[in-house]
């Protein structure tokens, strides 16, 4: 399956936030662990919204938490 | 592995192995319409008995280690979506095939199977789908 070029930093994100779960983070914004985990491992792009939930959840900005390699 | 690709792998394997022993038992010649619509009919129950107690077990063991099992987010509908697109495809490959066969004076038995065959391969390319589009990301 090929990998998507929008990357992320929420493994950085989770390590700050005072060392997140990927299933605390999956509660919070809405979304299951394995989706998560996908996203993670650049195999899943978020859709726009799921994208603003997870960055909302670390309270930053969309374009810090989320990238796009043209 | 996933509690959905858990599912989609126990749907899969119940379902090629309880077709699998019913074409092998029907494609020896000579079987009568009645064992056929009896023997089919039976294979189709005995297999959703199969599907009801492989999805409790893997959803006991779901909870029991804490897996998520009923919250269905985006990424799980995009899979469910391209797996039944999947799954259409194959019927559909098949199917224009059926008006064919039905005219070239086919036995209802094998015209019965074929059409049989063909929803076991739609439904086994469906949860194939999932499976792979689970473990690969989606």
């Amino acid at each position: 399956m090929a990998t998507t070029r929008v990357t992320n930093k929420l493994r950085v994100f989770r390590f700050n936030a005072g060392e997140m779960t990927q299933a605390e983070l999956a509660d919070r914004s809405g979304l299951t662990r394995q989706t998560i985990i996908a996203i993670e491992q650049g195999k899943y792009a978020p859709s726009l919204e799921a994208a603003f939930r997870i960055a909302l959840v670390f309270n930053a900005p969309l374009e810090s938490v989320f990238g796009y390699e043209a | 592995m996933s509690y959905t690709g858990q599912r989609s792998l126990a749907a899969l394997g119940a379902i090629l192995l309880m077709y699998g022993a019913y074409f092998v038992w029907a494609a020896a010649p000579g079987r009568s319409v009645d064992a056929v619509s009896s023997r089919m009919a039976g294979t189709v129950l005995f297999l959703v008995i199969v599907l009801v107690v492989l999805e409790i077990g893997i959803a006991i063991n779901a909870v029991r280690t804490g897996q998520t099992t009923g919250l269905a987010d985006e990424r799980d509908r995009l899979i469910a979506a391209r797996s039944a697109r999947n799954g259409y495809f194959a019927v559909f490959s098949g199917l224009w095939f059926m008006p064919f066969l039905a005219l070239s004076g086919a036995s209802s038995v094998l015209i019965a199977n074929c059409l049989l065959g063909l929803m076991v391969f739609a439904e086994a390319v469906h949860f194939a789908s999932r499976a792979i589009y689970d473990r690969c990301g989606g």
